[in-house]
């Protein structure tokens, strides 16, 4: 499904998953609020620099290093993001923008972050369905 | 135009159940493009499991044709995030990569409400 088939859903059946599962995001980040969020406000020197900056990521390079002595700690470390999109995001909002961005940022500016991605990629992956089972 | 149940014909548990999917699928496409440029030859998705729980999973063929899987599971709780990484057990995630899973769940939130909005607002 892509965005247009989304829009294309008209059935208040089928808005209810829609309506279910942005319920369930709105839950998530709340959660990813309170728990997490202090590591955002603990230093914010350091939040500073790493939001402004677009280098590049290193979840690339060592996810194809498995033999490497560190490969899952290394792997498994989110690295900055380094697209368009975390950049956009980050040079034009305050630390206090920042900060609320699930409640503040603007749908205009969301989309064209959406239209961004769109330029990117959006192929389907056919597995994850079979690995969303799995989990 | 009805999408949902032409695709998903079953009871409604199992109706519910594979929609969840099919938007996560939906997600993941927004989702596992935080991260940068996915290298050739890998499959990457980063998406929200359930409330508590975030999915970044990458496989990828190396150069000898062998093929390798990283799936990690976040867990959020009260005192910060853990992780499973291909099921092993779990491990305190660090303030640095915290910070960053943070950030990624943030965008990943605001993009994809901003795919949803204009459905919901109708």
């Amino acid at each position: 499904m892509n965005s247009n088939e989304l829009l294309r859903i008209k059935s208040s059946s089928e808005k209810a998953y829609v309506g279910k599962r942005s319920s369930m995001l709105n839950r998530a980040l709340a959660h990813s609020e309170a728990f997490l969020g202090s590591s955002d406000r603990s230093d914010p020197e350091q939040a500073t620099t790493n939001h402004s900056y677009g280098s590049q990521t290193s979840i690339p390079s060592k996810v194809s290093q498995p033999n490497s002595a560190n490969t899952v700690e290394a792997s498994a470390t989110l690295a900055p993001a380094h697209s368009s999109v975390p950049v956009h995001i980050e040079q034009t909002a305050t630390n206090s923008e920042v900060t609320e961005v699930g409640q503040a940022m603007k749908l205009a500016a969301a989309r064209k972050m959406v239209e961004e991605i769109h330029g990117e990629s959006l192929e389907p992956t056919p597995d994850l369905d079979q690995r969303i089972g799995e989990l | 135009m009805s999408i949902l149940p032409k695709i998903f014909p079953r009871n409604d548990d199992q109706r519910a159940a594979a929609a969840e999917r099919q938007l996560i699928n939906f997600e993941s496409q927004f989702g596992r493009n935080l991260f940068g440029p996915i290298p050739k030859n890998h499959n990457r998705d980063f998406f929200c499991l359930d409330e508590y729980t975030w999915i970044w999973h990458e496989d990828w063929t190396d150069d000898h044709g062998q093929h390798h899987v990283m799936s990690t599971r976040y867990v959020l709780r009260p005192d910060g995030a853990i992780k499973s990484i291909n099921g092993q057990s779990y491990q305190k995630v660090q303030q640095k990569e915290t910070r960053h899973i943070y950030l990624a769940i943030k965008k990943y939130v605001a993009i994809v409400q901003a795919q949803y909005a204009p459905l919901l607002s109708t």
